[in-house]
């Protein structure tokens, strides 16, 4: 469970408090900024070792921009980000290697993630050549296992990318994920661009892996069903802030956030007997320029009242909350007791 | 019985090269009537996108027709000229595709593109200026895109995955079509978006009455918009009928795994139900049925020769239950068919 720096020995792999990142909206001639987009507005979160969070949201909510921050592939505006508790910017060399070996990533599309001239081996393998005293036969050999763990042939190693399947790229994307023994793996949308059958069976490996490595994950999707069985913990974005967080069970069973009940509509399942179909949210997902005022969901919301309109609510725990539940919505009133399974969580 | 709107017989579509063809679509058959809407399923590769080209005559060399017939409004569509077939395309039969980014022009205002559009339908009858600006205003209504007028000034870039796909199907709906290809519409969009963007063209298709072909894997999607579904694996046909009684009676296993492994969210399960496997090489597809590899239920008949499509259940156009599996042979030989 995640735990308040201090409480516990061990800090969390990767924690993030108020994290914000700004773009500056350019116009004219001159380039002057005109506007600004708070892609990330303010987020704090923390994942642990053997845990697998997940972040829903649709596109614009700042998910991606956020994984791009726990990569260090982006700075953030505002906010700080700890890696085993060091300040990312604040790490040595010795220790940005390792957060690099430790953190690894796999990315939505396997067709542009996969460099089409390398054969499979070397694509796997590649993470590795930054490990001293390492030969090109062990990392072959290293190559071979993970294509194994990943439930590929060992044919495949000397095979280029276009000759294999989206699901089996996207295989060969976890493998060179898992290659460098992470702690974190960072999964963007990694199902997205799959099909039903074989989004079952990576999900599987996931699960699998998960158990085999006891790796992390952190994943970001809009794929409601993804998250359902892969992550413990839920995180609900909408427009660069998150509002709501619970653990998978109450996410599912019981959302509060209007929006988190909104998302869970939307999701269209097969097979739902006798369930009379849902009626769509309203509105787009909006532009994160020119943020309004108060809860930035109110203009989709159908449940908005004055409140909603001038006053932002932050994320806590309230009254209609589970436990191990936060939710950021006037709705529900501010419960004075905070959980200790939230740990005191800052916001 | 009248003509269907579209019927297609045994259509094979092939790539590569003459002495090394790789059928796409291999044998596929299916009708549909005039304001229905038909959601074809399969996993990418099956050939689902390659029929909808091969209808819209849109398939890019070396993808060829080899045989098989596609009838549209009874007219035989292989042999018309490209000529003929382009004053058909984006008049009576038109499409959506699966990324509206790249069906819209960059450069041109949404308003001059679907102007344009207005303009091909009218098949050079003169439209003035201000006439086919109501109309493409109209349009834009009528996919509800608000302040159409604001709208039909800005470029691509300034709208959401969503507001662009519905400008896609306005493009789409300027020709009054009577038939409408969608080939995944929804994949690039949220699934919030999705599901306005569905009903909204299932409330376009109600009003103006055009049939729908919409091609998607997501099963969810198909039932939301369908009322008959086609199941493809590996180029072949493998199941059809209403979309309700496929969905809750799956005849064929392929679709009984597709349904098992889209997964629930009602609960956690360690591990979900999947396919095994990978579909086949289309370079080599097997000589028995080409799910057999992977299906549960494989019998020895499965590995030697491929299941002819028989009715499971008569029935109109629009009732009727069709399968290729040798689980259900008895009516191979005709004596259950009315």
């Amino acid at each position: 469970m995640p735990t308040d720096s201090g409480t516990h020995a061990a800090p969390p792999l990767v924690e993030l408090e108020n994290v914000a990142k700004t773009y500056a909206v350019r116009q004219g001639s001159i380039r002057r900024s005109a506007d600004s987009v708070h892609a990330v507005a303010g987020v704090s979160l923390s994942i642990g070792a053997n845990e697998a969070v997940g972040i829903v949201g649709e596109s614009g909510c700042g998910k991606s921009t956020l994984a791009r921050m726990v990569l260090r592939l982006l700075n953030p505006s505002a906010g700080n980000l700890r890696f085993k508790g060091t300040e990312y910017g604040e790490m040595s060399r010795a220790e940005v290697q390792e957060f690099r070996s430790t953190v690894q990533a796999v990315f939505q599309d396997p067709y542009s993630s996969l460099n089409p001239r390398m054969r499979v081996a070397d694509i796997i393998s590649e993470p590795l050549r930054s490990t001293p005293g390492m030969t090109r036969k062990a990392r072959r050999s290293r190559a071979l296992e993970m294509l194994d763990s990943v439930g590929m042939p060992a044919l495949a190693a000397d095979g280029y990318p276009h000759q294999f399947s989206g699901g089996q790229r996207q295989r060969i994307a976890i493998a060179r994920a898992l290659v460098s023994e992470p702690a974190l793996i960072i999964l963007d949308e990694p199902t997205a661009s799959l099909d039903v059958s074989i989004r079952a069976q990576i999900l599987n490996l996931f699960n699998k892996l998960r158990q085999e490595f006891g790796v992390s994950y952190l994943a970001i999707s809009h794929d409601l069903s993804m998250i359902r069985h892969l992550c413990d913990r839920v995180s609900v974005m909408y427009l660069g802030r998150i509002v709501e967080e619970s653990s998978n069970e109450h996410f599912y069973e019981n959302p509060l956030h209007p929006y988190a009940r909104g998302l869970l509509g939307s999701l269209l399942m097969p097979l739902a007997e006798g369930q009379a179909p849902q009626d769509p949210m309203p509105g787009e997902p909006p532009s994160a320029v020119n943020i309004q005022p108060g809860c930035s969901f109110h203009p989709r919301c159908d449940s908005a009242f004055v409140l909603c309109s001038s006053d932002t609510p932050e994320l806590a725990f309230r009254l209609g909350c589970e436990a191990d539940q936060v939710t950021a919505c006037h709705l529900y009133e501010k419960a004075e007791v905070q959980p200790t399974e939230l740990g005191g969580r800052k916001q | 019985m009248s003509t269907p709107l579209l019927d297609v017989r045994d259509l094979k579509t092939v790539f590569g090269t003459d002495s090394n063809p790789v059928a796409a679509v291999d044998g596929v058959s299916f009708s549909v009537d005039s304001g229905q809407s038909l959601g074809i399923i399969g996993e990418s590769g099956s050939g689902k996108s390659v029929t909808a080209f091969s209808i819209l005559r849109l398939l890019s060399s070396p993808g060829r027709v080899v045989s098989g017939s596609i009838r549209f409004e009874g007219e035989d569509v292989l042999a018309l000229s490209p000529r003929e077939m382009s004053r058909l395309r984006g008049r009576k039969l038109s499409m959506i595709l699966q990324d509206p980014m790249a069906s819209l022009n960059p450069v041109f205002r949404v308003g001059y593109q679907i102007e344009e559009a207005i303009r091909f339908a009218a098949d050079g009858e003169k439209i003035s200026r201000a006439q086919a600006r109501e109309r493409s205003e109209q349009l834009l209504r009528m996919v509800r895109i608000p302040e159409p007028s604001i709208r039909a000034r800005q470029y691509p870039h300034q709208m959401s995955g969503g507001m662009r796909q519905r400008v896609v199907s306005a493009i789409a709906l300027a020709g009054n079509p009577r038939l409408l290809i969608a080939d995944e519409p929804t994949t690039s969009l949220d699934v919030t978006t999705q599901l306005q963007f569905l009903d909204l063209v299932s409330e376009l298709r109600a009003s103006l009455g055009f049939a729908l072909i919409f091609i998607s894997h997501d099963l969810g999607v198909i039932e939301r918009v369908c009322d008959r579904v086609a199941v493809m694996y590996a180029g072949r046909l493998v199941e059809s009928g209403p979309v309700a009684e496929v969905f809750r009676d799956p005849a064929h296993p392929y679709t009984r795994g597709l349904l098992q492994s889209a997964p629930d969210i009602s609960k956690r399960v360690p591990v979900l139900d999947s396919i095994k496997g990978q579909p086949p090489d289309p370079r080599t597809w097997p000589a028995g049925c080409r799910f057999a590899a992977r299906c549960p239920d494989q019998m020895d008949v499965c590995l030697q020769a491929y299941p002819d499509v028989t009715v499971v259940a008569a029935g109109s156009t629009s009732t009727v239950r069709e399968v290729a599996c040798w689980l259900h042979p008895e009516v191979a030989t005709g004596t259950h068919a009315d």
